[in-house]
């Protein structure tokens, strides 16, 4: 019984380690405390940013427009995705335009974005949603191509009609395909924000946090941010790899 | 004067070359003509890569001929009442669905409430299998289970014909021994069923079949169609007897000339 309990804390030995190193370097290395803190140092900063500093607004606004981007992006993406997916003459038509707008990097675009839309949340959710909007295009359109050949031809012999067959035969083999660019998005999705946040002039958010922490040389508090931005993506990507598991599970069946 | 089930006249079938250097169409079909007795099992026995999945996919309306005339049901292919084993059986499941629904799929997607499309695919299920596990999911079960699964979703619309692909070559010795049993017990003579069975096994093609039919490649041209004409549904000991014997020899005789 005590075998596998001690095999499932091995996970924390790489972060126990790096935290280790952490404290030799600070103590008995020769790097300034402006580029290392304190580890403790840190955490006591981490503790006081979120009882009084306001770090939880932060990461609520931060959630909120990764959030706010992912959807419009995944809605959009999907949407497209689908379409270019099943109708030949669709994908014959956007195929290119796909590839060479996706090339541009959004970052390029936010200037823009902020012209036409303001320094407000839309500027935002328009940088979020753009590469998220691609990617999610590209693994729908793919997953749709790949679904299972011979259940659309079962699908053909029960004389099942169109719209059902690409309901309830096409899409479900294209989900597998779909959610797992979900996950690779909502990563993007908080990378966009933190871009976002410290380019624009924000309020509140973990990005604009880093940035103002750095320009007054609270180091611990950058320290604090990042690793609180780190928890967030990790969270996010959790729960949708819970989803797959328990929603999706017919992936690679 | 018994009726026909499926009637090729004349068929002509070709696929598309796609061939790196060769765009030559592939032919595989020419003026075959194939009639099968309703309420009869037919096995079509032949090699490898001769086209038998390519007859039956062109009587499931997969395909369509290039030449000649086909009936299925009394009426052109994809319109009849037939029931379709692929041979990747397991594939052709939903993984998405459990048993269940996977028999009752076709019912309930054709207008069917899903309760009682669900309570007939109990009853078919019950018929195949004392203990199908319906509420599990298609990965969860074996491939002998699989197969029923699959045969039991052919079955649920009560089909005139089931055409059935390489059915027992992906089982092991046991479940194919009961699948060749569940075979016989629905597709007994008053069930009414026609069955096209294609198979490279040539036991599975005498133990089930009314006739076998013998084919060879290149175009797929039938040699020669032996009688059974041991009355249904055969038990295991049909196996052991000398007429077993004397049929299989015979056919293998017939198969080896034709394909030397």
């Amino acid at each position: 019984m005590t075998t596998p309990n001690i095999r499932s804390l091995w996970f924390l030995f790489v972060p126990a380690l790096v935290l280790a190193v952490w404290f030799a370097v600070y103590e008995f290395g020769s790097v300034p405390a402006i580029i290392l803190p304190s580890p403790v140092e840190v955490g006591r900063t981490l503790v006081a940013a979120f009882g009084t500093g306001g770090m939880l607004t932060d990461v609520g606004w931060t959630l909120l427009r990764t959030v706010l981007g992912f959807l419009v992006g995944t809605a959009f993406g999907v949407l497209l995705g689908l379409a270019m997916g099943s109708w030949r003459s669709m994908h014959d038509t956007m195929v290119f335009s796909v590839d060479a707008i996706r090339s541009i990097p959004a970052t390029s675009l936010f200037p823009l974005f902020m012209l036409a839309l303001g320094l407000g949340l839309k500027a935002m959710v328009a940088l979020i949603a753009f590469p998220t909007c691609w990617l999610v295009t590209i693994n729908t359109m793919y997953g749709v191509h790949n679904s299972s050949l011979i259940r659309r031809e079962m699908a053909e012999i029960f004389r099942i009609p169109r719209a059902k067959r690409f309901f309830f035969v096409t899409l479900p083999d294209a989900v597998p395909s779909i959610v797992a660019s979900l996950r690779l998005s909502i990563a993007i999705c908080l990378h966009m924000a933190i871009i976002g946040e410290i380019f624009m002039g924000t309020e509140a958010g973990l990005g604009r946090r880093i940035y103002d922490a750095h320009t007054l040389l609270r180091v611990p508090e950058v320290y604090a941010a990042i690793l609180t931005a780190g928890v967030l993506g990790y969270t996010l990507n959790s729960l949708l790899v819970l989803i797959e598991k328990r929603v999706f599970f017919w992936g690679g069946k | 004067m018994s009726s026909v089930a499926v009637r090729f006249e004349k068929v002509s079938f070709s696929y598309p070359g796609q061939g790196y250097d060769s765009k030559q169409p592939v032919g595989v079909l020419q003026d075959f003509s194939l009639d099968i007795e309703a309420g009869k099992i037919v096995c079509l026995f032949g090699p490898n890569g001769c086209g038998k999945s390519t007859v039956l996919r062109l009587c499931a309306g997969l395909l369509k001929p290039d030449n000649g005339s086909l009936h299925v049901a009394s009426g052109p292919p994809g319109t009849g009442d037939v029931g379709y084993i692929p041979q990747a059986f397991r594939e052709s499941l939903m993984p998405w669905l459990h048993n269940l629904d996977n028999i009752a799929f076709p019912l309930y997607m054709t207008g069917t409430a899903k309760e009682s499309a669900r309570a007939k695919g109990t009853e078919v299920a019950k018929e195949l299998a004392d203990e199908l596990p319906l509420k599990r999911y298609p990965h969860e079960v074996s491939t002998g289970q699989q197969q029923m699964v699959s045969l039991a979703r052919a079955l649920v619309r009560s089909p005139s014909i089931l055409l059935a692909d390489e059915p027992f070559s992906a089982l092991d010795f046991q479940s194919r021994r009961e699948m060749h049993d569940v075979f016989h017990r629905v597709l007994k003579p008053d069930s009414g069923i026609t069955a096209l069975i294609v198979t490279h096994s040539i036991d599975d093609a005498v133990h089930m079949g009314d006739h076998v039919v013998i084919t060879t490649r290149n175009p797929m041209t039938i040699v020669d169609v032996v009688s059974i004409g041991e009355p249904r549904p055969r038990t295991q000991d049909f196996k052991k007897s000398q007429r077993y014997f004397d049929r299989l020899q015979k056919i293998s005789g017939i198969f080896l000339t034709a394909n030397a």
